[in-house]
């Protein structure tokens, strides 16, 4: 079953079953399948199941609630706050006085959290904000919202490296690799 | 080449290493900590998450540091060892 308020309309597209990926890079929202080919290291490698939210979304003139995990320039965000928890949200958002500063203390928010999770994913997760070759929808939820920044991935990157360095960092790789060179 | 110089030659890379991260670490933990000194920010969940934020980074760097610490002097030993080597052998050639 869809949920949806015009019936009889134009087949929609979405269905309950399936998780999406809503990339929010404002002004454009595209959307995909969460679990496909490209996207399921979203949901296995970061444990992003945890953001799924019901968004209400606009296509083909119809709206639909969808299953979905936003994420505003790669950072994703649950729709309301849950209290107790600092699970970056898009309610906290539109109430920041600093969106881009927001934005910021919730990826590295995101990236402290993240154990098993190589660099070169986090690149394709803040890759994921130039992609525009997805399905463009609107959705209910951020219409009429400013929420326009332009964020640094390399710094995002740069702190992530360092990170997992830190964690990771062992006195017998130097001694194997000394080894090694005799 | 024995052991005590080849972990010599894997401390000093270590150390280095160690510093660097730091130094990176340090770097970003004081531009959030500017973040949250500025009068920019007015709502609580903001301040909140960068407050969360930065005393992860601080715990992280602080367990550098103790790491940081605790190798250098083990690397000040096994220099010591070395040169304490060094002048019993000059003493007593034979």
């Amino acid at each position: 079953m869809f949920h949806t308020n015009i019936c009889n309309r134009k087949k929609p597209v979405f269905k309950d079953n399936k998780i999406y990926l809503i990339c929010y890079n404002p002004p454009s929202i595209y959307i995909d399948i969460a679990d496909n080919l490209l996207n399921k290291f979203l949901l296995t490698g970061f444990g992003f199941y945890r953001f799924i939210d019901e968004w209400t979304i606009e296509d083909n003139d119809q709206e639909c609630k969808v299953r979905a995990i936003l994420l505003y320039y790669g950072l994703p965000l649950i729709k309301h706050k849950i209290p107790g928890t600092k699970i970056p949200n898009l309610e906290d958002l539109k109430n920041s006085s600093n969106k881009y500063i927001y934005y910021i203390a919730g990826m590295y928010w995101l990236l402290m959290n993240l154990s098993n999770v190589k660099p070169p994913e986090i690149k394709k997760l803040l890759n994921l904000t130039k992609k525009v070759n997805r399905r463009p929808i609107k959705v209910k939820e951020l219409e009429g919202q400013n929420l326009i920044i332009y964020p640094n991935m390399s710094d995002l990157l740069d702190f992530y490296n360092l990170i997992q360095r830190a964690r990771t960092i062992n006195i017998w790789d130097y001694y194997n690799w000394f080894i090694r060179q005799l | 080449m024995n052991d005590e110089r080849l972990l010599i030659g894997a401390l000093t890379l270590y150390l280095g290493e160690l510093s660097k991260i730091m130094g990176g670490l340090n770097q970003h933990y004081l531009k959030l900590r500017s973040y949250l000194n500025s009068k920019e920010i007015k709502d609580e969940a903001t301040k909140e998450l960068l407050e969360e934020v930065i005393i992860s980074i601080k715990t992280e760097i602080d367990s550098l540091k103790k790491t940081y610490k605790a190798s250098k002097n083990i690397y000040k030993e096994f220099i010591r060892n070395i040169s304490n080597t060094k002048q019993d052998l000059s003493k007593n050639p034979h």
